[in-house]
């Protein structure tokens, strides 16, 4: 079930061929901006914006990935003595909801990156420390003694 | 690039990079070409054997490409008689070394020490792939300014 | 499980549920691509600074949530298609018992026990009665009731205690397979934090374990790659399954997948990408737990401690404490590849790991591409030499960077490809005295003999991917012993390659460069100044008659160099590519007429 969408993206993500630019007209020599044809490439706004979109665009494969595991539980209702039937419904319940808390981070990472983009900007540090404070979050439950999994 | 053993100049590499964007600019401007012109931006990179975390250099290669043969020649042309207008010095034109003998020019800019060697690769009959105008720009070593406290 | 329940019970249905965590699966691998190919790199390309390295810890955390779903859905699809697989067969089996029974007008009751009616001769004016017969799996009392079936006047008793031992039988088969499965399926449930730990990833190496046991049927009908097959074998094998069956494959079996010749480059990389992820959180687990060395000598008493012994004994010893630092050394270079994604001035194109395996011939298997071999116009292999293993591979990798810029410089518009292939028993020293060798090692041509034959499979594998020997022009790069390794593995007329570098050779087993698998003309040999290792290698006769291959008489193209001693071949002088470097991109490039000879 590999969707036309995530396919097209892979083969963007490829690049294959090294990037170029048209030259249609020769550029003007010292126009003052930053450097002519190759300045403003390192722009940095943009390179936070587009890793914030980057990251909040994931959001929809993942709706898609929940929609799809739904689909496919449809005919395993009420299957009582089977246990598998049972286990599976464990099983799905547990990955329901690690793709719907992993979208969660997606779209606040995603915001977070964004933000430091926008012309709201707030300081560097005030970002950074947002997105420390995001390591508490997701923190690994078994060093909190959290849940062991059965196995 | 030889310092004449003088301590390099300091200088934010931010500002050399972009200095090395606007010569490339310029020689791109000069060469007047319709075609494709390859991305990279300028790098900075380790200088020589210097302690790197004090000193680095500046290296921009990119190329012309998807333009015909005798219009890289004429830009070639343009680009020997118009550099020493804009502040080169050019330090040799002619055939290079390779088997294909295949034209090179050098110049320098001395006042923001940069030195660039142009390559026209004329694979028509010989290759596929198609002829380039192969440009090496790179600067003399600087130095990271003091940071401030 | 009982009559009722296998009775009704659709496996498709459960096959339907494999086709949702595939899907998922699926989009995980997609979206960590995505974040490591396409927005890591941007990020890092483009910024700086402490918020930028947090932001990237962060993707980076995110990426591992990505990997984990699409190894662990993977795994949960292929269980449950197996657990599909076999349910069926035992549906199968009740179906047709039920069948069976009736076809002869027996009734089938709700507990799987089949009651027949009343038949045979009469006595007494009455039929011999029907009854209902009790399925067993037990084979002595199968036993008994076939005998007491003889003497039973009913002929339908017969029958009828066949067909209910049949159902009983399948759901037998049934209920093991359930019992079987539905631990494995809970041990599969999703971690219930978002850090991927050490422990989650060795969980998932053992939850491989246990899917592979229970899915042994499954895999047999799926069949694996041929026995000993060459890499047109294996590609062929390959595109014979369905996507689902390959899935199933790479979820079940990926060490193997990650090594076969002849399959696509990307494949390869997915599967070798989960091996690495396991083996990197086995080994730290294992070392963070490595019991302390006790003492190893206690004088007066000579010789080692008991204790210590016992801890070698138990623990594999300080050897193993080298082997676990080395290999996860290795493993964090090969990381920092995948981190350079994006970075310098053509943006280094993503890697595929084309195989990895902490051991592999004895110093570790790293094959790691930059960009994707199977698409590019011009690839090339580089073979490293002596002293060369996983641990120390980060300045291997470097060097391929490097011959992958300068290349792609010189073609520019085309795709190009280069690969560093460490998957040889690697001899330890070049020069006497070195690493404690009177002789070095590396005199001996007995690790160059063994490397041929993987090197060449490796080769026809990467060709075979590309679509054959026109798909791509390919260079083979060989410093130091690795051109000793190319001159073996082509010697015998079997390197899928159009053209031979060799930098630093001390011999390639052969007297003139025309015995090489490729077109005359086309091997190109460089030795730089202060580079002592082809005079030495002529000297130990790892050249045919003491030829090697800079020497005139071998008739190899000699390239100018401008770099010092044995090891400069990739140096670059402020960013700008030395000659040496220079003329490997040339000939790597197919640009012949423009590399500058000697």
């Amino acid at each position: 079930m590999v969707w036309q969408e995530w396919e097209q993206l892979k083969a963007d993500a490829a690049e294959r061929h090294s990037p170029a630019m048209q030259i249609n007209s020769a550029p003007k020599g010292d126009d003052g901006g930053g450097g002519g044809a190759w300045g403003g490439l390192r722009s940095s706004k943009a390179a936070w914006t587009k890793a914030g979109d980057g990251v909040g665009g994931l959001r929809e494969g993942l709706g898609k990935a929940l929609a799809k595991l739904e689909e496919g539980q449809a005919g395993l209702g009420g299957l009582d003595g089977c246990q598998s039937a049972a286990a599976q419904r464990e099983v799905h319940r547990s990955w329901e909801r690690y793709v719907k808390d992993v979208s969660k981070r997606c779209g606040s990472l995603g915001e977070l990156l964004a933000k430091m983009g926008s012309d709201q900007q707030k300081t560097d540090d005030t970002v950074r420390a947002e997105i420390e404070k995001l390591k508490d979050v997701y923190a690994d439950t078994s060093a909190l003694g959290g849940q062991p999994k059965e196995r | 690039m030889d310092d004449s053993g003088k301590e390099p100049q300091k200088r934010e590499e931010k500002d050399s990079t972009d200095d090395a964007a606007k010569l490339s600019s310029q020689i791109l401007d000069i060469m007047g070409l319709k075609g494709k012109v390859t991305k990279a931006a300028p790098g900075a990179y380790p200088c020589g054997d210097r302690d790197h975390e004090k000193y680095y250099a500046v290296h921009h290669p990119w190329s012309v490409y998807d333009v015909p043969v005798p219009d890289m020649e004429k830009a070639m042309k343009r680009l020997k008689e118009e550099l020493p207008q804009r502040g080169w010095k050019v330090t040799g034109y002619g055939p290079d070394s390779s088997r294909a003998k295949s034209l090179q020019l050098g110049a320098e800019f001395s006042e923001k020490k940069f030195k660039v060697v142009i390559t026209l690769q004329d694979r028509r009959g010989r290759s596929k792939d198609p002829s380039i105008l192969e440009v090496d720009l790179g600067s003399a070593c600087f130095q990271y300014p003091d940071k401030s406290s | 499980m009982d009559y009722k329940t296998l009775k009704s019970l659709k496996p498709s249905e459960f096959e339907d549920a494999a086709d949702g965590y595939r899907a998922t699966s699926d989009m995980a691998s997609a979206a960590k691509d995505r974040i490591e190919n396409l927005v890591a790199p941007g990020m890092r390309t483009s910024l700086e600074g402490k918020t930028q390295e947090a932001a990237l810890q962060q993707l980076k955390a995110l990426s591992q949530n990505f990997h984990y779903t699409q190894t662990e859905c993977g795994l949960i699809a292929t269980s449950l298609n197996a657990l599909a697989h076999d349910l069926a067969s035992a549906k199968r089996k009740l179906d047709s018992a039920v069948a069976d029974a009736q076809a002869e007008k027996f009734t089938v009751n709700p507990d799987g026990s089949v009651t027949y009616p009343a038949a045979g001769e009469k006595t007494d004016g009455k039929l011999p009665e029907g009854g209902t017969a009790k399925g067993t799996t037990d084979d002595a009392a199968a036993d008994v009731y076939r005998q007491s079936a003889n003497f039973n006047p009913n002929p339908n008793f017969g029958r009828a205690q066949e067909y209910a031992n049949r159902i009983a039988a399948a759901l037998q088969e049934a209920t093991e397979a359930d019992g079987e499965w539905a631990p494995k399926l809970r041990a599969l449930k999703a971690d219930d934090d978002l850090t991927v730990s050490h422990r989650d990833w060795a969980d998932v190496q053992s939850d491989t374990r246990g899917v592979n046991k229970g899915a042994k049927e499954y895999l047999e009908t799926l069949g694996g790659p041929p026995k000993d097959g060459t890499p047109q074998d294996n590609a062929k094998w390959w595109k014979s399954l369905t996507e689902e069956e390959r899935a199933d494959y790479v979820a079940l079996r990926p060490a193997s997948v990650g090594v076969l010749d002849g399959l696509p480059a990307d494949v390869r990389d997915e599967a070798n990408r989960t091996v690495l992820a396991e083996k990197r959180a086995q080994f730290h687990l294992e070392l963070n737990s490595f019991p302390p060395m006790p003492m190893k000598y206690q004088p007066p008493t000579s010789g080692t401690t008991r204790e210590y012994r016992e801890w070698v004994e138990r623990t594999g010893g300080e050897d193993r404490l080298e082997f676990l630092r080395n290999s996860i050394k290795g493993m964090d270079t090969i990381q920092d590849r995948f981190d350079r994604t994006g970075q310098g001035p053509d943006g280094l194109p993503r890697a595929y790991l084309l195989g990895f395996d902490p051991k592999g011939a004895g110093d570790g298997r790293v094959i790691i591409a930059n960009g994707n071999p199977d698409t590019a116009d011009h690839t090339a292999v580089y073979v490293p030499g002596t002293g060369t293993d996983l641990a120390e591979i980060g300045g291997d990798l470097k060097r391929s960077d490097d011959l992958w810029a300068t290349t792609s410089s010189k073609v520019p518009g085309r795709e190009v490809s280069t690969i560093t292939w460490l998957d040889y028993d690697v001899p330890r020293s070049a020069k006497p005295v070195v690493e404690g060798d009177l002789i070095p090692e590396a005199s001996n041509p007995k690790w160059a003999i063994r490397a041929a034959s993987p090197f060449s499979e490796f080769m026809s594998g990467v060709q075979e991917a590309q679509g054959g020997p026109q798909a791509s022009h390919t260079t083979v790069v060989g410093h130091s012993y690795g051109s000793t390794v190319i001159g073996e593995a082509s010697k015998h007329g079997d390197l899928a390659s159009d053209d031979i570098v060799v930098a630093g050779s001390p011999g390639m087993q052969t007297k003139h460069a025309d015995n090489l698998d490729v077109e005359n003309g086309h091997v190109w040999a460089m030795k730089a100044e202060g580079d002592a290792v082809p005079t030495l290698g002529s000297l130990v006769g790892l050249g045919e008659d003491s030829t090697v291959p800079t020497d005139p008489e071998f008739g190899a193209n000699v390239m100018k160099t401008d770099t010092d001693g044995h090891s400069g071949y990739w140096d670059s002088d402020s960013g700008r590519p030395s000659l040496s470097l220079k003329n490997q991109a040339a000939v790597i490039a197919g640009k012949y007429d423009e590399v500058v000879l000697k």
